[in-house]
């Protein structure tokens, strides 16, 4: 019992010493270097999934492209025993006096940040939506996440839309089947041949290079995933299994048909009844409705450098509207929910003619956090510092008087 | 010699060895350019002419600016340089400024083909457009590149084919032929820009010019619209379009002249632009048009006359433009930007007061705590306050032209950053009295102004440019972009006071004082405490912004991870003081290294090529390689020593 | 004392890994049952036709200029395929600079050889040079074989070339007239005028 206490006694000690926290400060400081560095080559997104994400333990880094056999920790992780080790060296067993105040302060507001951190990681949802002037969308689409999308087409409408979520088909490697049992359909779909980024390949420009299977003309294509993974387009083969088990024939799902004007869709004949299928990115049904009134993009005069642009919209929600104007810098909050001015097009436009608007659109419970963490440790730290110069010149000054 | 003395002669020989190897590497293109070219008959312009020409008012690049800043802009971009020496042939050095040069090039186009204007950096530059490389970073006139022009343009075609492929990026040499080519092309469209004013010289008595044409335009366009749908042109209808078009291509770019007179326009417009819409769509103020047309004839047809003739020509001009509401709004702009030019203020600050103070301090380390040192320090004090003034003076000039807080793009960081730092560094001066802190304050300003002068003439452009949609908020720039600066200045002051500790360490300079020491240390201490508080809350801060702006309070862009690594390198050095695993000297090494860290966040993010905070200086990487080479070396000298003193 | 506690760590660390291997080792299940669904949204508009794999990956307007395309056969290896334009319904280029594409086209084989012929400079084909042009089979029918070499003049956004060759097939089939043509530097050209001939002489018909 006592060498448990003891071990006990002794493993707080060390995750509430000083060492530790050094150590830590280090290895997040290698991290964000590296982290930095190897964007160069793989991207943002990449690069922050491998460095400073909860999914990896370890982290091999890269520079130039070689890889230097040196494991380290991931951020994350790191970011997990900094917050335990300032949480309990920082705040709970540091001294404590009034010459102390201002660190404590700064101390807690770091803990709080690290807090608000770890909530956007795990529970912070973004997407982005695209509006042309005059048209209303109560839909934000996914950055990255593919998403298969299956519905029942009745009399020309579309009925309840069943959803077979990114996390099963992100994990899939190129040679993996995936049977999915829609228990809400009259058939089950079976998946294989999932890509992350793909082209949708015609047999006849080229012929499949690595024995690739040619459905209908085309087959798919494996690509390296693009330095801006947004850009990604996802890919698969897919068949229907009715429920005795007999297969349907094989047809390719590609992420790329989204961007086809006018608008094209799988469809499906299953007896008397049509469903449409697709592999899409996530949509992420709102609670409100966005109008937008009018998208104003301004030039400085006889340039092509952006003075600001903006978007008057209507914003409607239980049958109340109100009319919001959302531009850079000054984004909407409502309901949790923010709304910011990314992007407008199309492209290459010059601010006449008709236009659409890009929201970016986040919820995230943490999002005004760093702000109380902010005010918390600036002034923490502008006391600690304050006193410390005060009392260096009254040192200085004593020093002169002797 | 004793081993102390010795010290401080070394501390001296190897700051002058740092100042030289400075001036030999960004010296070249520091110092005033040497007589070029000869120019036979090169009258130099009336000193009142160019004054005159040069406070014209004009838009361009989105803001309203004088028509030197214009000038100088395109001086720099073609040559690099700021003036150029001429001889006329009979033995006489003429110095040519950019307003001068663009005057020659607009009024005596003949003379300014023979002047030396394009800069051709690169021996391959040359190979490429078949010319014969005399030596690198040479000067070519027009009439030089002329016999080429065909080459270069099948090059241009080339090149702006390869670059329409988003896998290839050009390399050095491919980037300076497209932008010789493009230098080339404005070039050109300069040197036409005054045809359409020879309609009237060439027509003095009949008093024919396109100043009394454009009024005729509405019945023109009238006749023209009256005939017969689809009946085809008559001869003086094509004729006359023929010469409009003509007259427009010639001066369709460059000066723009032409202030806007239709309602709901802000862009300011070249005449040819203006002549082509007069006959076009016709929706312009004739009179005023026709106005404008009639001064500038005017002034072309008085090119050569004496300067009593000529000012009150332009001056007229310049009256015109003066009641335009664009410039009307921006008369104090324009005022400061006038008083900034002229004052030459960081390159004054630079050569009155950071140089010469540099020098008192070195030679002050020889012969340390004397009267004499002491009059030194206090030389040093009054020039790099003189220096600190003049430099905060073209900070806040630039600031009312502007009108925006004192840092919002790349360069002006630089003027920014060196003030703060030897602003700070006075200040400790004032709270110690030891004549410590007073050394670093001249050494930072030459430093970082050199620094500032090599951007510029490096990255040409408009550096008062108007700020993009995403950056147009006083507010944050004031807050986020302020504090984030500070902490850059006192990071980097921090590891000039470890270079002072480590070189007073291992060097002795000032080994009559065993205090110093210690009160380095207290010194620096107190200065990292400074650049952690000012980092973290600019770090925070720009977090807060990019929440309101991207929606995103952290994205890992390169710049993000820059300031933050400055916010962890700082705590790295606090902890590991606190927790004991450094003392003095690990301490002062650490805070060195530091200035690596907040040069890498500072500039070396930029050159990354990725991320939202990508702009500017991608050229300077081989400063910065010398940067990081000179901290590895003092590191490294340091440990050396300190395994001396341990034996 | 310095060995309890790193005995200590050593037991912590055994701890941790345990309890992220735990976390990690998530098998993929052979079935997964889907129930979730999401709300309708504005996007969410039916199409009514069904659409074919061609239309579904390269759109309604480029697979009705397709259908009518014909059946191409293996190509060269080092016959890059570009992307298909209005204008170039089949496009392949070589490292070498040649130019290879199939057209359809207005104003019959003579009228296109002429435009030919006139962009090297040279004059328009006789009706006797004409029908003394080689023949070969091109999309099952019988098409006329042209080979011009020279300075080429550019247009149509075309750099010139000096030492230039041209070889192009054409043929009328119903209202449409088809041609294939290859052009670049003439050397590298000639060199490819085997595969050439071969490739045209095996384009099919679309049924």
């Amino acid at each position: 019992m006592t060498s448990f206490r003891s071990i006990l006694s002794r493993t707080l000690q060390i995750f509430s010493g000083l060492k530790l926290a050094t150590a830590c400060f280090i290895v997040l400081f290698i991290l964000t270097w590296l982290g930095t560095l190897e964007q160069v080559d793989h991207g943002l997104y990449q690069t922050t999934k491998k460095y400073f994400s909860s999914e990896n333990f370890l982290v091999l880094p890269e520079i130039n492209g070689k890889m230097i056999p040196l494991p380290l920790p991931s951020a994350y992780w790191v970011s997990v025993v900094l917050f335990i080790n300032l949480l309990i060296g920082g705040v709970i067993r540091a001294r404590k006096g009034w010459k102390k105040v201002g660190v404590l302060m700064s101390h807690c507001g770091m803990l709080f940040l690290l807090v608000g951190g770890f909530i956007t990681h795990h529970f912070s949802e973004r997407g982005n939506m695209q509006v042309w002037e005059g048209e209303t969308s109560n839909v934000a689409k996914h950055y990255f996440n593919y998403v298969i999308e299956i519905t029942e087409l009745v009399a020309g409408e579309i009925k309840e839309i069943h959803v077979i979520d990114h996390e099963y088909l992100e994990v899939l490697k190129p040679d993996q089947h995936q049977f999915f049992k829609l228990e809400q359909l009259p058939f089950d779909l079976e998946v294989a041949g999932y890509q992350k980024n793909s082209v949708a390949r015609q047999a006849i420009n080229r012929a499949p290079r690595f024995g690739e299977r040619i459905v209908d003309g085309f087959y798919l294509e494996q690509e390296d995933s693009e330095l801006e993974a947004e850009t990604n387009i996802a890919g698969c083969y897919a068949r229907l299994v009715e429920k005795d088990s007999t297969k349907g024939e094989l047809f390719i799902l590609w992420g790329g048909s989204a961007y086809m004007q006018p608008k094209v869709q799988k469809t499906i004949q299953h007896g008397e009844r049509t469903f449409l299928v697709d592999l899409v990115k996530e949509r992420w049904v709102l609670p409100n409705k966005i109008k937008l009134n009018d998208m104003k993009a301004e030039f400085y005069p006889g340039t092509i450098n952006p003075k600001t642009f903006e978007s008057r919209v209507t914003r409607t929600q239980e049958g109340v509207s109100e009319d919001v104007l959302i531009k850079m810098n000054q984004p909407m909050r409502r309901d949790g929910f923010t709304y910011f001015q990314a992007q407008w097009g199309p492209q290459g436009s010059d601010g006449t003619g008709k236009l659409f608007s890009v929201f970016e659109i986040v919820k995230n419970p943490a999002d005004q956090w760093p702000k109380y963490a902010l005010y918390v440790s600036g002034v923490g730290l502008s006391i600690h510092f304050a006193l410390m110069l005060g009392a260096f010149i009254m040192n200085q000054f004593k020093r002169r008087n002797v | 010699m004793s081993k102390i003395k010795r010290g401080r002669v070394i501390a001296v020989w190897l700051m002058i060895a740092l100042i030289f190897g400075v001036i030999l590497i960004v010296g070249r293109s520091l110092m005033p350019a040497k007589v070029v070219a000869t120019l036979e008959n090169y009258e130099p312009w009336e000193t009142q002419v160019v004054e005159a020409f040069s406070q014209l008012p004009m838009q361009e690049g989105g803001r309203i600016k004088l028509f030197e800043s214009w000038a100088n802009q395109q001086m720099l971009s073609f040559s690099g340089k700021r003036k150029s020496k001429v001889s006329n042939g009979e033995g006489e050095e003429i110095t040519v400024r950019p307003t001068e040069w663009m005057l020659d090039i607009h009024f005596r186009p003949e003379l300014a083909k023979q002047f030396p204007s394009f800069r051709v950096e690169n021996a391959e530059v040359l190979e490429m457009v078949g010319l014969d490389h005399k030596k690198a970073r040479d000067y070519y006139s027009y009439n030089e590149l002329e016999a080429k022009l065909d080459r270069i343009s099948e090059l241009k075609k080339e090149l702006e084919e390869l670059q329409k492929n988003p896998e290839i990026e050009l390399n050095t040499v491919q980037k300076q032929a497209l932008a010789l080519s493009g230098n080339l092309a404005w070039f050109e469209s300069y040197l036409s820009y005054f045809d359409f004013a020879k309609l009237r010289a060439d027509n003095e008595k009949s008093g024919l010019a396109w100043s009394s044409i454009i009024l005729t335009a509405p019945k023109i366009r009238a006749a023209i619209n009256q005939r017969a749908p689809n009946a085809p042109l008559g001869r003086e209808e094509l004729l006359i379009g023929r010469l409009v078009q003509e007259a427009s291509n010639a001066a369709r770019y460059g000066w723009p002249v032409m202030p806007p007179t239709q309602e709901g326009q802000e862009a300011w417009e070249t005449a040819g632009a203006r002549l082509w819409e007069v006959f076009t769509t016709g929706k312009n103020d004739l009179v005023q048009t026709s106005k404008i047309f009639n001064q500038l004839e005017e002034i072309y047809l008085h090119r050569d006359a004496s300067g009593e003739k000529l000012v009150p020509l332009i001056k007229a001009y310049h009256d015109t433009l003066n009641k335009e509401q664009t410039v009307a709004a921006k008369a104090s702009n324009l005022s400061a930007e006038k008083s900034y030019l002229k004052g030459q203020w960081f390159y004054r600050a630079l050569g009155y007061c950071f140089i010469p103070g540099t020098l008192l301090v070195v030679l002050s380390w020889l012969s340390p705590a004397t009267r004499w040192s002491r009059v030194l320090n206090l030389v040093t004090w009054g020039l790099s306050g003189i220096g600190l003034i003049l430099c905060v003076t073209g900070i806040i000039l630039r600031m009312v032209i502007t009108e925006r807080p004192p840092v919002g793009n790349l360069f002006e960081t630089i003027p920014f950053i060196t003030a703060a730092i030897v602003l700070i560094a006075l200040l400790m001066e004032l709270m110690t009295r030891r004549g410590l802190a007073i050394g670093l304050a001249p050494i930072a300003g030459f430093a970082g102004l050199v620094l500032a002068r090599l951007y510029e003439l490096e990255e040409g452009g408009d550096s008062l440019e108007p700020l993009r949609a995403v950056l147009a908020s006083n507010f944050w720039l004031t807050y986020h972009v302020l504090t984030i600066t500070l902490g850059y200045a006192a990071g980097i002051l921090a590891g000039f006071i470890g270079i002072a500790y480590l070189g007073n360490r291992h060097l002795g300079i000032a080994e009559d004082d065993p205090k110093i020491l210690r009160s380095l240390t207290r010194m620096n201490y107190g200065v990292i405490c400074f650049t952690l508080l000012l980092s973290l809350i600019g770090t925070i801060l720009g977090g807060i912004w990019a929440n309101d702006s991207w929606g995103r309070f952290w994205g890992w862009d390169p710049k993000e991870n820059g300031a933050l690594m400055i916010v962890l390198w700082n705590l790295i050095i606090l902890h590991s003081r606190i927790g004991g695993a450094i003392k003095e000297w690990g301490f002062h090494m650490l805070s060195v290294a530091g200035m690596a860290v907040v040069v890498f966040s500072w500039w070396h993010v930029n050159m990354l090529g990725t991320g939202l905070h990508s702009y500017g200086f991608t050229e300077g990487a081989h400063i910065i390689w010398f940067f990081y080479g000179l901290i590895g070396l003092v590191l490294l000298l340091s440990s050396y020593a300190k395994m001396l003193e341990k034996k | 004392m310095c060995g309890s506690i790193g005995k200590s760590m050593w037991r912590l660390g055994v701890i941790i890994i345990g309890i992220v291997s735990l976390c990690s080792c998530k098998k993929r299940e052979e079935v997964i049952a889907i129930n979730q669904t999401r709300q309708k949204s504005t996007i969410d508009v039916a199409t009514t036709t069904e659409a074919t794999s061609l239309e579904r990956f390269r759109g309604k307007k480029a697979a009705s200029l397709q259908k009518a395309l014909p059946v191409a056969p293996p190509h060269p290896e080092h016959w890059k395929p570009q992307a298909a334009t209005q204008f170039r319904l089949l496009n392949f280029a070589t490292e070498r600079g040649v130019e290879i594409y199939l057209s359809q086209v207005r104003g019959g084989v003579e009228g296109n050889f002429d435009r030919w012929m006139k962009q090297f400079g040279q004059t328009a084909l006789t009706p006797e040079q004409f029908s003394g042009l080689p023949k070969l089979s091109f999309m099952d029918h019988e098409g006329r074989l042209l080979e011009v070499t020279g300075p080429f003049a550019g247009g149509m956004g075309k750099t010139p070339i000096k030492d230039a060759a041209l070889i192009g097939a054409g043929v009328v089939i119903g209202a449409d007239t088809w041609t294939m043509k290859m052009i670049g530097p003439r050397e590298a050209v000639l060199a490819e005028k085997d595969s050439f001939i071969q490739f045209v002489s095996l384009l099919k018909k679309n049924s």
